[in-house]
């Protein structure tokens, strides 16, 4: 086609279309540019900024006002000093050295006339001004000649003659400073030309020059060398000659030096405020500059603080499903104070993030008795001198203005009111105020003089404008999680990279706050960002990504201070109430790599050598292996043995062959396979008790009415409901009957099959020695003070409560027969008889001879197992099972029974009407090979009693279904496995997974969570009627009346039917799980599940069969319980970050956590202080008087570094003095309660009000207080207490961990004491109680408190109860003994203890011979050791509470430092001991004191050497004095007249 | 030129306070007599558990209430109480280093309750032949628990007061036990055998007095001649120069001392 003028399109048209799409690109490109420059974290780092530079021009104005006081005082002060007359000594010093070295220098003598003229015109001018001075202070009042003028000139004349002065001086001394700079010099150059000279000789020798050339230059160097060193010299003498000069001017001119300095401190601070603020927020013209180059293009000038703060963590990365990513933090960008400390501290936070509810305070501000005087200055002015309280018209974060307190100045009304700065205050005496000329007025015109104006006051900031809490944990950087390292998703969750509130995926904590989101910050919820942040609540499950063991969690002493309570509480809940029984909860993925916690059962060797021992074939060998299993399961050559010992006879059983030689039963066979190794064993015990002797122990009556419904004989069981959770059904009357009628079968075929499977037990009878009938009241006491009230709780003893094992306040009522009587004695006297891994220790309840006041024996002897059996069942308790059907299988339950059979049996293979001719003729016996184990029951063969099997086949599908092995040893079912889904991953679960189902409907309707929770209120109330109420209403009618019922409640509700809606459910706390349910998240599944565990069968039973339905039971769980567990699951997530940032604490803090685990599982605690109180005290300089100094032995001597000591006097920003005290306030011995005295000391009366309460402290460790020390065992500080609660008056009071029982006891065993001995001593009594173990590990050597813990021994006479036996493996005695050494910081796993060697004793016997030998006489001497001690075969006379341990048993047990510093000064370890000093330490004294020489020569510390060398070694002691050579010679001497043949070694055996 | 005004004031006050002590050398005294109202009862027997050959022949008793002839109460403890250091008349300055003796005789106490200076030594002897352990449970002072042998005393001197009486024991023989009462001033006393304490020269002026006795503690609500003792067992007493403030006969309700 030929060219044409012709366009394709319109030009016309065409320059419009590009004109438009030109203008429509310049303003989508503006859009952009202005989207991007008011981005939402830039207004928010701006308000930031505005907010941290008021808070620091704030501090910098008090600093200010508080400083320009001062400074005037400077001012006149530095007048003064400058004005001060010169001492001619000072001068005559300056003239001596100046003319020294004019005449070292050999110049003419100096002229001082000027000098001197001028001195004495400074020191004329001096008096004057001083007699203005004087004139100006003592004259006064108006008519005074003399002003603060004349002053100000006098001293201006004399600060001029002075200057004149200090010219003169300066001249001499920059005359000095030039000569010193002058040789200097010299020196310099003379080196130089050394330098020059030397490589010319360097030349010369490579050249080869003549020896005279070379030695010519030499000599030229050598004197160079001494000029060098002669001006040296010289140069030294010049620098002190100047110095000196210097020294004596700058001594005339210190006083104002000194008050210039001072003064240059405080301008620098204030400054530095006054920079810091204008950096934060730019100020003028940098403030335009500023707001100029932040514009969109110009902005890649800016260089300001308005950016983006991220932290990239490369190695911590994000799963992106496909891979795995770095992240990027920015949340710093709009949280940019989140770590800022306030000044001078190093983990407080700068802007505490408060709870809401300290937010809002009332505070009283006192006013002047009178009206205060009319007055022309500014209202703001007499505010600030009348009350010490500035305020401003300002807002810290938001945009509309406020009665702000700017600053309070300190020791002022305001001050005491408790206001701070940035508080704002909201009313005065109810009156609102919006700004503060309000405030002002109201104070100086319209308060009530004399009374207090209440002031309504908001404190504190919004998020992102706070600092994280605690900072000690986290972000700083002497916290264990640096921000650099760790950075925030990594805990938190979120968008990490996102820069918007929205998008970063914030998650609210409540359906309030939801809306609250949505109103301001447009938040939506991002269901395709897989890791929305942990909602407040939830905040410490993440914990679990790095923690797997539950005691690094813990309180510890670096952070007294909880630091995930809530996770700990939840993994607690877990391993109390056996949840890892049905869910496993697998931490590892192979044998070492850590995925989690992990809570699974141990293998379950035990039960399965229980098991085999039914079978009678055994030979006597197996039977003895599986007899030593059952009580070691942890030996594994024993389970080898046993394994390879029934393998053997399996393969014969194998072959048709040697079949017939097999002895044992199919069933062992199979069992074997219980014996072999696991790759990574669990660790956790079933929580229940063992049901395999179940029918020695209870009746089936009770047993029914426990499986119906636990709580109802035991309120506080931890046994879970499984039957009658029919809320779901209520409205169902059809499949409610469905339910009702098989549960029914289901407990009762539990209870008869329990009782029928379990073995025979043979009960333990008293010993024939007892003389004495089982006394309950003897029974009682024995109860309270043998120890069972650190694990159960009864009724009898109000006081104490504990959840270790069972309430036993109702046991009477559970073995109200025979057979429960025998059982019970049993049990206390040999639990794990019984049930051989209950966690019930033996308590060595031995017969107990009885002793007269004399103590000796009075021939009664009573039995303590049977006295304390004899109190648990003397209790009347109206208590009873009710409602229990009669036993045998009759009409209507029959059948029920055969229909339940019929349901297991309908299957695939198998259709209902087959299923039922099994179920009524038994099932073929061809069919065997085919069956599953349980189903073997209904064989023809085994049809004889078609009932029983029935039952006993419903019984074990019922056990199977619900999963009962998980919490009880249930024989025949040693091999079963968990039933429930596993949690290790569960935090990660994906949600559409779980089956909500019907959920809404279900809480809409009849679930209503706030019709729900009345009627759970009401149960627990009526917990019995409530329980059979379901049963009786029977008929559907009466079911649907009730429901009819209850659909008249629900019309009350907001939205009834069909509809829910959260935030309907703010104030109950739920509104989160709702919403989260609504939202389909796994959050508000587990919620309902734990709450209503069968509620997401609602409306789904239809279709499914009875044994189909959700089985999970109801936990006992409050709100805040079933929180802490969804805390802890939710944790747990399967994916462990990179192993840098896994937790792995070091041998010590292993030992710890590993132990604690232990500790917790034998319940030590109960009984045994782990820890003591530790009480933060803060207090003012002079709270507390100064510790009395005292001598001791010099090693006995702590000695506090200088470090230590400074800290402690360091003031924190409220001017308050810290000390940490680590102990336990004086207990009065009547209540046991700590003791309060008044600032006296003398206790306060119940009825005193006023008196300001003190505490006496018992110091467990060695503090300083003050900058003073205060010992341990010395003296016990008195501590200001808190009127209103306990612990100091100012800080904080951490509990003691443990020590319960002691404690609860001390005053109880004083009382009971008393009866013998009026005058017991109160806090001796704490030596028969339990001893707190904080001290252990440096108490005894490792492998003695090893074997004692496997099988302890009475060591003190004096208790009032002995270490039971709690049957643990070795390796759990070996992390107890780990842990208390690696807690006391001594060494472990061994020790070596020098003074037991022989080569040490050699050394020192070589010295001194007699030195065993002279020690024993001061443990035989009367007045000593044997007064309170046995030794070997000595026993002391008396009371037996005044005994101590045989010291014969000493040298394995204890650590020789703990001997030595124990004999020193017992009180410096146990601060309660009786035990006095014997061995006193006198430095003044002869021989520094110590014992009689008769009894040992030497000093006291030689005695005592030689009195703990003898303890430590009284083994060698003894056998030194055996002699085995005479009994050989007269066993020989026997035995020779018959034959003289040598004595075969078999012989010597018998002696 | 406040400052100086106020400095004047200062200096004068603290003259003025310098010339007050000197002035008030007027001095009385303070006495009565403490007898039980009601029965306590025989004294209970001390079983003696150990060393019975040295401490089973004195038929001791337990201490904790000792009445005499008509009731009079022994071992009340009478101490003037002050929290500012009060005014010692000069005769006290002699005597005030002398050693007091807290003897261990026939596995007793000898005295029962001993009151001591600040500053003064304690000798503590054992005239027993046997071992005896002193361990003084003191609430302000440094703790004190040693072994003192036969015909070896051992001296302790104790630095500051105690606010109440400090309970003294023998942990070897656990019925013993006796109190130290430690004052600043000598403004102590014990009723003796006849119930009756007197405390001389006490400076003039309203003081405190705390009423004290073992079985019970502070003596609360005890009725005396002028007025009664506060529930901390004190009560404020007025001491007329060169005049005894007699309170009589102190009727202590046979309750009031555990009976």
């Amino acid at each position: 086609m030929p060219a044409s003028e012709q366009t394709w399109r319109d030009q016309k048209v065409m320059h419009i279309v590009f004109g438009a799409t030109a203008l429509v690109m310049v303003i989508a490109t503006l859009w952009l540019l202005a989207k991007d420059h008011n981005r939402e974290w830039k207004k928010t780092q701006l308000t930031n900024r505005r907010k941290a530079a008021w808070v620091v021009q704030a501090r910098h104005d008090s600093m200010a006002d508080q400083f320009s006081g001062k400074m005037d005082t400077y001012d006149a002060d530095i007048r003064r000093a400058s004005s001060e007359p010169v001492d001619p000594s000072k001068i005559d010093e300056f003239k001596k050295l100046v003319e020294a070295e004019s005449d070292r220098l050999k110049e003419p003598a100096p002229n001082w006339a000027k000098l001197d003229a001028a001195v004495t015109d400074v020191n004329e001018a001096a008096t004057v001004a001083a007699e203005v001075r004087e004139k100006v202070q003592m004259v006064g009042e108006d008519e005074n000649p003399v002003t603060d003028d004349d002053l100000i000139a006098a001293e201006e004349k004399t600060a001029k003659e002075r200057v004149d002065v200090f010219n003169i001086l300066d001249d001499y001394i920059s005359e000095a400073r030039r000569r010193e700079k002058q040789i200097a010099g010299q020196r310099k150059f003379v080196a130089a030309d050394r330098t020059a000279t030397l490589s010319q000789l360097g030349l010369m020798v490579g050249e080869g020059a003549s020896e005279k050339r070379k030695a010519e230059v030499q000599e030229k160097i050598t004197g160079y060398s001494n000029k060098i060193s002669e001006l040296t010299e010289s140069l030294a003498a010049a620098n002190n000659y100047r110095t000196s000069l210097d020294g004596i001017r700058a001594d005339i001119d210190a006083t104002r030096a000194n008050l210039d300095k001072d003064r240059g401190v405080m301008q620098t601070e204030l400054k530095r405020l006054a920079d810091q603020a204008s950096a934060m927020q730019p100020t003028g013209a940098s403030r335009l500059g500023e707001w100029i180059t932040r514009w969109p293009i110009l902005n890649a000038l800016y260089s300001g603080n308005v950016r983006i703060d991220q932290i990239w963590l490369p190695d911590l990365t994000i799963n992106y499903n496909f891979s795995q990513a770095a992240r990027f933090d920015r949340c710093k960008t709009c949280h940019q104070d989140i770590s800022t400390t306030a000044p001078g501290t190093a983990t407080d936070p700068a802007f505490p993030s408060l709870p809401e509810e300290q937010r809002n305070l009332t505070l009283k501000l006192a006013t002047p008795d009178e009206a205060p005087k009319e007055s022309n200055l500014p209202q703001e002015e007499q505010v600030r001198q009348i009350y010490g309280l500035v305020m401003s018209n300002d807002s810290l974060v938001g945009s509309e203005t406020q009665a702000i307190v700017h600053y309070v100045l300190p020791g002022t009304p305001a001050a005491a009111a408790g206001l701070e700065s940035g508080d704002i205050i909201q009313a005065i005496d109810g009156i609102d105020s919006y700004d503060k000329e309000t405030v002002e007025n109201y104070l100086l015109t319209l308060a009530q003089w004399g009374t207090p104006v209440e002031l309504r006051v908001r404190r504190g900031l919004d998020h992102p404008y706070t600092s994280h809490p605690r900072l000690d944990l986290f972000l700083t950087d002497s916290s264990p999680h640096p921000e650099k390292v760790f950075g925030c998703t990594v805990c938190h969750d979120g968008q990490g990279s996102g820069t918007s509130f929205a998008w970063t995926s914030h998650t609210p904590d409540n359906a309030d706050q939801q809306a609250e989101w949505i109103r301001d910050f447009g938040w939506f919820d991002n269901h395709h960002w897989i890791f929305p942040m942990k909602p407040a609540r939830f905040v410490e499950s993440n914990c679990l990504k790095c923690h797997y063991s539950k005691g690094e969690l813990e309180p510890s002493e670096r952070f007294p201070d909880p630091p995930a309570p809530k996770l700990v509480q939840g993994w607690t809940l877990v391993e109390d109430y056996g949840c890892f029984g049905c869910h496993e909860i697998n931490g590892f993925d192979g044998p070492t790599r850590r995925l989690g916690p992990d809570m699974r059962l141990e293998p379950n060797y035990s039960e399965v050598a229980l098991q085999t021992l039914r079978d009678t074939s055994l030979n006597d060998q197996e039977r003895q292996l599986a007899q030593e299993l059952v009580l070691s399961p942890d030996n594994k050559s024993i389970r080898e043995q046993l394994f390879t010992a029934l393998k053997a006879d399996a393969k014969l059983a194998s072959s048709s062959e040697t079949r017939a030689e097999a002895r044992l039963l199919e069933t062992t066979h199979k069992l074997a396979d219980g014996l072999k190794d696991v790759e990574v064993p669990g660790t956790y015990r079933k929580v229940g008790p063992s049901l395999r002797f179940l029918k020695s122990k209870v009746e089936y009556d009770w047993l029914y009415s426990w499986i119906k419904l636990p709580k109802d004989f035991r309120p506080s069981t931890k046994m879970p409901q499984f039957f009658g959770l029919w809320e779901h059904l209520e409205t169902d009357p059809a499949e409610l009957a469905v339910s009702k009628k098989y549960e029914g079968v289901e407990i009762r075929a539990l209870s008869e099959f329990l009782l029928a499977n379990s073995s025979d037990f043979q009960y333990l009878t008293p010993p024939g020695d007892v003389t004495e009938e089982a006394s309950a009241e003897r029974g009682k006491w024995l109860f309270e003070s043998r120890g069972c009230l650190a694990c159960h709780t009864h009724n009898e003893f109000p006081g104490i409560a504990a959840n270790q094992g069972p309430d036993l306040s109702r046991v009477s009522a559970k073995f109200s027969n025979e057979k429960g009587a025998l059982w019970l004695y049993s049990w206390i006297k040999q639990p794990n008889r019984y049930h051989v891994r209950t966690k019930m220790p033996e308590l060595y309840l031995d017969p107990i001879a009885e002793k007269d006041a004399n103590n000796q024996p009075t021939g009664k002897v009573t039995d303590p197992a049977a006295d304390i059996s004899a109190f648990l069942l003397d209790q009347v308790v109206d208590w009873q099972p009710k409602d229990i059907p009669a036993r045998g299988w009759e009409g209507q339950e029959r059948e029920a029974l055969a229909d339940l059979a019929v349901e297991w049996l309908t299957s695939d293979a198998i259709p209902t009407k087959r299923a039922r001719e099994f179920v009524t003729k038994g099932i073929p016996d061809s069919l065997e090979p085919k069956l599953k184990a349980d189903e073997k029951l209904l064989l023809k063969k085994n049809f004889t009693n078609p009932t029983e099997q029935l039952q006993n086949f419903v019984a074990r599908r019922t056990i199977s279904k619900y999963g009962c092995f998980g919490c009880h040893d249930i024989p025949g079912f040693e091999d079963a496995k968990p039933i429930g889904t596993g949690l290790a991953d569960w935090g990660r679960k994906d949600s559409s997974k779980l089956a909500f189902e019907n959920i809404h409907s279900f809480l809409a309707g009849p679930g209503n969570p706030k019709k729900h929770d009345t009627e759970t209120h009401a149960a627990a109330d009526t917990a019995d009627t409530h329980a059979e109420a379901p049963v009786k209403s029977g008929d559907p009618a009466a079911d649907a009346a009730h429901a009819s019922t209850d659909s008249h409640a629900e019309e009350g509700h907001a939205g009834g039917h069909g509809h829910l809606d959260p935030a309907d459910f703010v104030n109950d706390g739920i509104s989160y799980y709702l919403q989260s349910l609504v939202s389909h998240s796994r959050d508000g599944f587990i919620w309902q599940k734990l709450r209503a565990p069968r509620s997401y069968d609602y409306k789904t039973t239809k279709n499914k069969t009875y044994n189909e339905r959700l089985r999970m039971p109801k936990f006992p769980f409050n709100e805040e319980e079933r929180e802490a567990v969804i805390t802890f699951v939710l944790g747990l997530v399967s994916e462990p970050p990179a192993d840098k940032f896994v937790y792995h604490p070091n041998d010590r803090q292993k030992a710890i956590v590993e132990g604690k685990a232990v500790l917790e599982t034998f319940n030590c605690a109960g009984c045994h202080t782990m820890r003591m109180e530790m009480w933060d005290v803060a207090f003012h300089d002079g709270d507390f008087e100064s510790p009395v100094d005292v001598v001791d032995f010099p090693f006995l001597e702590h000695k506090f570094s200088e470090q230590e000591v400074a800290e402690s006097l360091v003031l924190d920003p409220r001017g308050r003095l810290h000390s940490r005290l680590v102990g336990q306030p004086v207990m009065n011995e009547e209540t046991g309660e700590p003791l309060k005295v008044d600032i006296d000391g003398l206790p306060i009366e119940p009825d005193d009000m006023e008196s300001d309460p003190y505490y006496r402290f018992t110091l467990w460790r060695d503090t300083l207080i003050d900058g003073e020390a205060w010992f341990m065992g010395i003296q016990d500080p008195m501590v200001p207490g808190s009127r209103t609660d306990y612990g100091p008056a100012e800080g904080a009071a951490f509990p003691a961990w443990g020590g319960d029982l002691a404690r609860y006891l001390f005053p109880k065993v004083i009382a009971h004491a008393k009866q013998a001995n009026p005058q017991v001593k109160g806090a001796e009594a704490w030596g028969w109680l339990p001893p707190p173990l904080m001290m252990e590990g440096e108490k005894v050597q490792t492998g003695w408190l090893h074997a004692f813990l496997m099988d302890p021994i009475a060591i003190r006479p004096a208790v009032v109860m002995r270490m039971p036996n709690f049957h643990m493996s070795s390796d759990e005695a070996a992390k107890l003994v780990d842990y208390f050494a690696a807690a006391s910081n001594a060494p472990f796993p061994y020790e070596y203890n020098k003074q037991q060697r022989q080569s040490y004793l050699a050394s020192q016997e070589k010295e001194r011979p007699e030195r065993f030998a002279e020690a024993m006489n001061i443990v035989v001497d009367g007045n000593y050791c044997v007064k309170c001690h046995a030794v070997e075969d000595f026993q002391p006379q008396g009371d037996p509470t005044t005994f101590g341990p045989n010291l014969a048993n000493v040298h394995p047990r204890l650590r020789p430092e703990y001997v030595r510093d124990w004999v020193a000064n017992p009180k410096r370890i146990l601060p309660y001991t009786g035990m006095p000093v014997n061995i006193p330490y006198n430095p003044d004294a002869p021989y520094l004191g110590g014992v009689a020489q008769k009894l040992f020569e030497g000093t006291s510390l030689e005695q005592l050497s030689g009195l703990v060398d003898l303890l430590m070694n009284f083994d060698l002691y003894a056998k030194r004095k055996t002699q085995v050579s005479p009994l050989v010679e007269a066993a020989a001497a026997a035995s020779a007249p018959a034959q003289a043949t040598p004595p075969e070694s078999g012989e010597t055996g018998g002696e | 030129m406040m400052n100086t005004i106020t400095r004047f004031m200062l200096v004068a006050a603290a003259v003025c306070s310098l010339t007050g002590q000197v002035i008030a050398a007027d001095w009385g005294s303070l006495k009565g007599k403490f007898v039980v109202d009601g029965s306590v009862g025989e004294p209970v027997k001390i079983n003696v558990t150990k060393d019975p050959e040295t401490c089973g022949n004195h038929n001791l008793v337990d201490e904790s209430v000792v009445v005499g002839d008509g009731g009079a109460l022994e071992n009340a403890v009478v101490f003037l109480y002050s929290r500012k250091p009060v005014d010692v008349h000069p005769d006290f300055a002699e005597g005030a280093k002398d050693p007091v003796v807290l003897d261990n005789k026939v596995c007793r106490f000898e005295p029962h309750v001993l009151a001591v200076r600040t500053g003064q030594p304690v000798q503590i002897a054992n005239s027993d032949p046997i071992g005896h352990n002193t361990n003084a449970a003191l609430a302000v002072n440094p703790a004190f628990n040693q072994m003192i042998t036969t015909g070896t005393p051992v001296s302790l001197t104790l630095a500051k007061a105690e606010p109440i009486p400090a309970p003294v024991a023998c942990n070897i023989h656990p019925w013993m036990k006796g109190y130290v009462v430690v004052r600043e001033d000598p403004y102590v006393a014990i009723s003796n055998d006849k119930g009756e304490f007197e405390i001389k020269n006490i400076p003039v002026g309203t003081h405190e007095f705390v009423f004290w006795h073992e079985a019970k503690g502070n003596m609360k609500n005890m009725a005396l001649k002028a007025g009664k003792t506060d529930r901390r067992g004190r009560s404020k007493l007025k001491i007329t120069a060169g005049e005894t403030l007699d309170l009589g006969e102190i009727k202590v309700p046979a309750a009031a001392v555990g009976k």
